[in-house]
């Protein structure tokens, strides 16, 4: 019977015993204090070239640091929330992670993040201030360290524009009325062309499309006071303006259920003649239309035209920045590894992959002969030069920035991440609503949202 | 053996015991020691769970904010109030429903086709159950490209049938409501058809010949003898196949996306909790489904009970 009963006592206490410990004992990263440590780098770049370039990168780095150990992780752009808000609720965030800029003030305002003042003055001055500022926040440190960046283009077949002479391209457009007789004078003299096509399938895509039309009609997002603005004149001139390219078959009838891909591929096939993309597009264009000439058949402009009640239009910038946790158990490892990814061969292998987006953050290396030398960059230079002209012109904000002002509000994520906007849309575009009230409609959701975040 | 009765040391039978003893533990005391590690785990993945929802549903908890302050049934009167939330029970509703009844209509049909004798019998039963073994993902990705408006099989179809023809785009908020419907079936609908020809096979032969030779046609047969047969697992199929679909993310979100015509309650409360980072307000959105599928089970429990019985 004794035997039996201590048989019974230590099964029991060998099934504590394992269920404390399937329970989690200690989290990665943690340096055991002989030098080693064990940092997770998340990454949205995830076009295999760019990550075989990182898992160089971060050979390199191990092989020069024995004990140190780093673990890339790329995250599906549209993922990267969902996995964040998870890691950040089961207290398993990484070392190190890209996040959208609106991110770094919310994260900043919960004493997340540790400063990287380190690492951005090992760049000795070499960094565009555009994108320092965006992040030294109110106590003077910088908390986010861009990897590069690149702005959203109007693109578009100029060999189609070509097709109707008298309507111009988009470089002599400079109003929404305009922009109107000019598409349907392109709608006209290429059947079966959609004069226009937007990517609407993802909320996401739906978001930028607003906030930049917004901006580009005076508009704002939020008032002075940081309170969400969205039953403004501006805005219902913004639905009025997305109805009427819908109604009058300027807008591609597909642009509901096309993703930022398919947008791509219509103008490639020539479905669309003017799309707005980022640099990386250049990539579908060489793969699915090789006979287009850059810069003749395809060719980019920064402006878009602008609303009756704006004076000049915005841009999305693309600047994702790293980030640190302050809670990282090695921090000093992380941030070593961060200068030593922004040194000079490093950096360049990085933004080499994809040097049309991923333009570097060091003015410096505009002008470097190894960059220069990058075949894209010698075949694409024009639309590197649009985006670098939209950067300098101070009209280019980051995703539902519509003034530099909003960056300092911690709530951008929670009106980006909620489908708000989107429905607004949806409900004017596509289901025939008066744009007035749905306007209305969305400002009572958005302020139920995020009232309880206001200041005053 | 081990086995020192009570019974045996106060008949005398055996040998004398030692005064000395140190007293047993009783029976009960082994039991409860050996139920412990099994209640651990389930109050663990279960019960805390459960509870930790409850608890946050009655807070103003958010995935960034250092607050989260007892607001009551706040969460409940604000889902109350908010068009949103029916509109997303209407369109769960709805979804489940016209799911499981097409299901349960197409998913018959297909089983009795395949309960004939008739050559590759084998073959076309694996391919009329493959959709169920294919993963989501898959089956959302392949569905979306078919149905592409422009240069999908879909699309393909209609211009060669019709030249000139304009495909109406499927995928387009007005119609994707629709699309779902119809790929949901698709992939679900082999479960029912497993489930039904199971029990056709179980029927017994001799009662269809029996009908025949007494003249019976091919619809009285199936109407007085086949669905009688086949009540019971309809029933049980179409309780079950409603709680999966009432609940169904995975399809919903990877085929169909978070458009507000496809806002389902699981939807909803993804959306609330990752896309607003209103952790209590979408556990509120949880507990309320909770509550439903509580409901949902004891109807389910209850007509197997009732079933159990009737057959006894």
């Amino acid at each position: 019977m004794r035997r039996k009963a201590r048989l019974v006592t230590t099964v029991a206490i060998a099934t504590t015993a394992a269920l404390t410990a399937c329970s989690g004992s200690g989290t990665p990263g943690t340096d055991e204090g002989d030098g080693s440590a064990t940092i997770n780098l998340w990454h949205t770049e995830s076009t295999p070239i760019t990550v075989e370039a990182m898992q160089e990168i971060i050979d390199e780095y191990e092989a020069a640091n024995p004990g140190v150990e780093i673990i890339q992780e790329t995250v599906g752009w549209g993922d990267l929330q969902v996995k964040f808000q998870a890691a950040l609720a089961a207290g398993d965030l990484p070392e190190i992670t890209h996040v959208e800029p609106m991110f770094v003030r919310t994260l900043y305002g919960q004493d997340l993040l540790l400063p990287l003042d380190e690492v951005v003055e090992s760049f000795d001055g070499d960094y565009l201030p555009q994108l320092q500022e965006m992040f030294e926040l109110e106590d003077g440190h910088t908390y986010g360290v861009v990897h590069a960046w690149g702005t959203d283009t109007t693109t578009y077949r100029a060999d189609l524009y070509a097709n109707a002479p008298e309507a111009g391209t988009p470089e002599d457009v400079t109003t929404w009325d305009e922009s109107i007789a000019q598409w349907s004078a392109v709608a006209e003299a290429n059947p079966g062309v959609s004069p226009l096509l937007l990517a609407g399938a993802a909320a996401h895509n739906v978001n930028e499309e607003v906030y930049l039309w917004l901006g580009s009609n005076g508009g704002t997002l939020f008032d002075e006071n940081g309170h969400v603005t969205i039953d403004t004149p501006e805005m219902i001139e913004v639905l009025e303006y997305w109805k009427e390219l819908k109604d009058t078959g300027i807008l591609s009838p597909q642009w509901s259920s096309a993703a930022y891909a398919d947008s791509l591929s219509g103008l490639a096939n020539g479905d669309a003649a003017t799309i707005y993309s980022f640099g990386r597009a250049v990539y579908t264009f060489q793969e699915q239309a090789p006979d287009l000439v850059p810069g003749e058949d395809i060719r980019v402009y920064g402006p878009r035209p602008i609303g009756p009640s704006g004076d000049d239009w915005i841009t999305q910038l693309d600047a994702e920045p790293f980030v640190v946790f302050k809670d990282s158990p090695d921090a000093d490892a992380t941030v070593d590894f961060l200068k030593f990814f922004y040194e000079h061969d490093n950096y360049l292998s990085w933004i080499g992959t994809v040097p049309t987006q991923l333009l570097p953050v060091m003015p410096s290396m505009f002008d470097d002969p190894e960059w220069q030398a990058l075949p894209e960059v010698q075949e694409w230079d024009f639309w590197i030069d649009v985006q670098r002209e939209a950067l300098e012109s101070g009209r280019a904000h980051p995703l539902m920035v519509t003034s530099a002002d909003e960056m300092s509000l911690p709530y951008l994520s929670d009106l980006y991440g909620s489908a708000i906007l989107v429905d607004m849309v949806m409900e004017v575009v596509e289901s025939g609503a008066d744009p007035a009230e749905a306007a209305a409609t969305a400002q009572q959701r958005a302020d139920e949202l995020l009232s309880p975040q206001y200041q005053d | 053996m081990l086995t020192d009765t009570p019974a045996r040391a106060e008949t005398g039978t055996g040998p004398p015991l030692k005064a000395a003893r140190k007293p047993r533990m009783p029976q009960w005391f082994w039991g409860v020691l050996l139920v412990i590690p099994s209640a651990v785990l389930v109050l663990g993945v279960i019960a805390v769970p459960i509870v930790y929802l409850a608890r946050l549903s009655l807070t103003d908890a958010h995935a960034y904010l250092p607050r989260i302050n007892d607001i009551g049934l706040g969460n409940f009167a604000n889902l109350a109030a908010s068009p949103q939330f029916w509109q997303s029970l209407r369109t769960t509703l709805l979804y489940a429903v016209l799911t499981v009844v097409i299901q349960l209509v197409l998913g018959v049909i297909v089983a009795l086709l395949m309960h004939q004798n008739f050559r590759g019998r084998g073959v076309v039963r694996l391919i009329a159950i493959a959709p169920y073994m294919i993963p989501a993902i898959i089956v959302a990705l392949v569905w979306r490209w078919l149905l592409e408006p422009n240069n999908g099989a879909y699309s393909w179809i209609v211009r060669t049938v019709v030249p000139g023809a304009d495909a109406v785009n499927l995928l387009s908020p007005t119609w994707i409501f629709a699309s779902l419907v119809m790929v949901s079936v698709w992939m679900y609908t082999p479960f029912v058809v497993i489930s039904v020809l199971a029990r056709l096979q179980t029927v017994d032969p001799s009662v269809i010949e029996a009908s025949t030779v007494d003249g019976a046609g091919p619809w009285r047969r199936f109407w007085h003898i086949i669905l009688p047969e086949l009540s019971a697992v309809l029933l049980t199929l179409a309780l079950l196949r409603f709680m999966f679909m009432f609940t169904k993310f995975d399809i919903v979100y990877l085929f169909a996306g978070t458009g507000q015509e496809v806002r389902t309650l699981p939807l909803l409360t993804f959306q609330t909790i990752f896309g607003e980072s209103r952790l209590g307000a979408g556990a509120s959105l949880a507990m309320v489904m909770f509550v439903l599928l509580v409901v949902f089970t004891t109807v389910y429990l209850k007509t197997l009970h009732r079933r159990s019985e009737d057959t006894e």
